[in-house]
């Protein structure tokens, strides 16, 4: 049976578009309106990237640090991001949700019960940007096990002897980190050098679905739309930052910027 | 897919700053850009080093983040190193991070135990049987380059964490308080946290013991029993400090104090001869100014 992140690409494939795949982090900026950002935002993204926040976030930039600050502040717990998880496939069963975190959290929580817990509250795929390849083969293994995918990460220094290595053992969705940066840099490579590198990548296995991450906003979305997915986070985190500055609702302001994106990329 | 890189920048992470010094000399030799990532704490009350990291041409970047000290400098520099690395090398003043940059710390620092294995071999004729070298142990450097070249001999390892104010529950001895294991910037270590797994608070006198994890090479030796940890309250490392610097002709930094600490408890309890070694593996000038806010003076 397919996954339902595959069955994702697949729709946009047959739309002839990428899939656009939105980052927020759960609790931010509180519990309710983070379930409320997905329920809103899932009308236009195809994949829902859901961040459990860590108070050590090497690999993060600052929009994402201040929501993961947000929602720690909220004291979200672990237990709240499957709670919210389990709220939204009530009404979404057909969405793709993605945890994206830091091993350590899944490592004080027992690496079985986590993925007990994915399963419970409908968890499809994860991202751990800490645990990288070969070190993840046995984690990944029994996320595969469980029928949830383990998203591998690859990056402009990633060898092509590595990238092979990574891409035959990755599952559904490969990941592909557009430049040298912790996420939300400005990009600082030109979108037809990111595609040259990622086209590269789609030739060692053309089956796998690849997404590029990593600095893409509004401004760049449309000049990497030939990607099989998309992905934009700091932009919806600063999104959050400044309504809370405004004083406007942040679940409203998401819903306008993630259908923004959405136009550029159809 | 990648041209070849020009390496032209260090960027460094000390805590105390004793490693950005040596770093920021080492740029300037070299003519190479150095930037010095440090906790804007730190900063503060580690400001003779700071001045001496400038003088050499280094640029400071203060981490305001978190705690403000090294724990979320180590972060910051990590952040820009993912950033830059095809320009720059990342040096970390201590054995933490991922495996090579631990290997390449302690390969380093291990000169000191080369020179003391020739000093004690000079002094005693041979290795005592009943040595002990105590070393204090923040992320762990000095204690790995001290005891490095005595692994194989039956020299017993004592390493001193900072215990932290007396009557405060924070502290930053992760192998003396039971710790449990975590993931902290790329390693696996005993490490303060909770139960989550988020990463917990220290509070140390001493900026470059102040760090929620330890060296894997410490948890090792821990593990295999082959170093055992214990750690000395601030109050204790001052007081260390005093008995030091009027009867010696040294003036230890506040992490050794931690150690002399540490030593003067067990000298008492010791035969005549039972040699300890104490690691003073920093001077008291840089630690001026919290020396005199916590002792009203400075004397050296």
């Amino acid at each position: 049976m397919k996954s339902k992140i595959a069955l994702a690409f697949d729709n946009c494939k047959k739309e002839k578009r990428p899939a656009l795949i939105t980052y927020t982090v759960a609790g931010d900026n509180t519990k309710n309106n983070s379930l409320k950002i997905l329920n809103k935002i899932s009308k236009h993204a195809d994949i829902l990237e859901l961040g459990f926040a860590h108070n050590t976030p090497i690999a993060d930039g600052g929009q994402i640090q201040g929501s993961s600050h947000r929602a720690l502040k909220n004291g979200i717990k672990l237990k709240d991001v499957f709670q919210i998880v389990k709220k939204f496939k009530k009404n979404n069963l057909k969405k793709p949700i993605i945890l994206m975190g830091y091993f350590n959290l899944i490592f004080q929580n027992g690496e079985n019960n986590f993925l007990k817990n994915c399963k419970s509250s409908g968890v499809d795929g994860l991202i751990i940007v800490d645990l990288p390849y070969p070190e993840n083969k046995s984690f990944a293994n029994k996320c595969k096990k469980k029928s949830i995918n383990f998203i591998q990460l690859l990056s402009p220094t990633t060898s092509k002897e590595r990238m092979k290595k990574i891409i035959k053992d990755s599952h559904d969705m490969v990941y592909y980190i557009s430049m040298l940066s912790t996420t939300g840099g400005k990009l600082k490579v030109s979108p037809k050098k990111i595609l040259e590198n990622y086209n590269f990548i789609k030739r060692i296995n053309p089956k796998k679905n690849y997404v590029i991450g990593f600095g893409i906003t509004d401004k760049t979305i449309s000049s990497l739309k030939s990607a099989d997915g998309l992905v934009v986070g700091s932009l919806l985190c600063k999104t959050i930052t400044n309504s809370l500055k405004m004083r406007q609702n942040p679940v409203t302001m998401l819903d306008k910027v993630v259908y923004n994106l959405k136009k550029k990329i159809i | 897919m990648l041209e070849g890189p020009v390496f032209d920048r260090l960027w460094g992470i000390p805590g105390a700053g004793y490693a950005g010094k040596m770093l920021s000399m080492a740029a300037k030799k070299f003519g190479l850009k150095c930037k010095i990532f440090m906790g804007a704490k730190d900063i503060k009350r580690q400001r003779p080093n700071v001045e001496a990291m400038r003088k050499n041409g280094a640029e400071i970047v203060p981490v305001t983040t978190g705690s403000q000290t090294l724990v979320d400098a180590v972060s910051e520099c990590m952040r820009y190193w993912v950033s830059n690395c095809d320009t720059t090398h990342m040096c970390v003043g201590s054995t933490v991070g991922p495996n090579i940059f631990i290997k390449i710390c302690a390969w380093s620092t291990a000169q000191i135990s080369r020179e003391l294995m020739k000093q004690v071999k000079e002094e005693f004729g041979k290795v005592p049987d009943k040595l002990k070298l105590i070393n204090c142990v923040g992320g762990g450097s000095s204690a790995a380059g001290f005891w490095n070249e005595f692994l194989n001999t039956r020299a017993q390892f004592i390493g001193v964490e900072a215990g932290g104010p007396k009557k405060s529950k924070l502290h930053a001895a992760p192998l003396t308080n039971g710790s449990k294991i975590g993931i902290l910037h790329g390693a696996a270590q005993y490490v303060i946290q909770d139960k989550e797994g988020q990463i917990g608070s220290t509070e140390s006198i001493s900026a470059g013991l102040d760090y929620p994890g330890i060296s894997p090479l410490h948890c090792f030796l821990k593990d295999a029993k082959r170093a055992r940890y214990t750690s000395a309250s601030d109050e204790e490392a001052l007081y260390a400090y005093q008995l030091v610097s009027k009867l010696e002709n040294i003036s230890p930094s506040l992490e050794p104090s931690h150690a002399f600490a540490e030593a003067i408890k067990l000298a008492p309890k010791l035969k005549s001869s039972e040699v300890i070694i104490v690691n003073s593996c920093g001077d008291s000038l840089k630690d001026k100014d919290i020396i005199k806010q916590k002792l009203g003076s400075y004397i050296r």
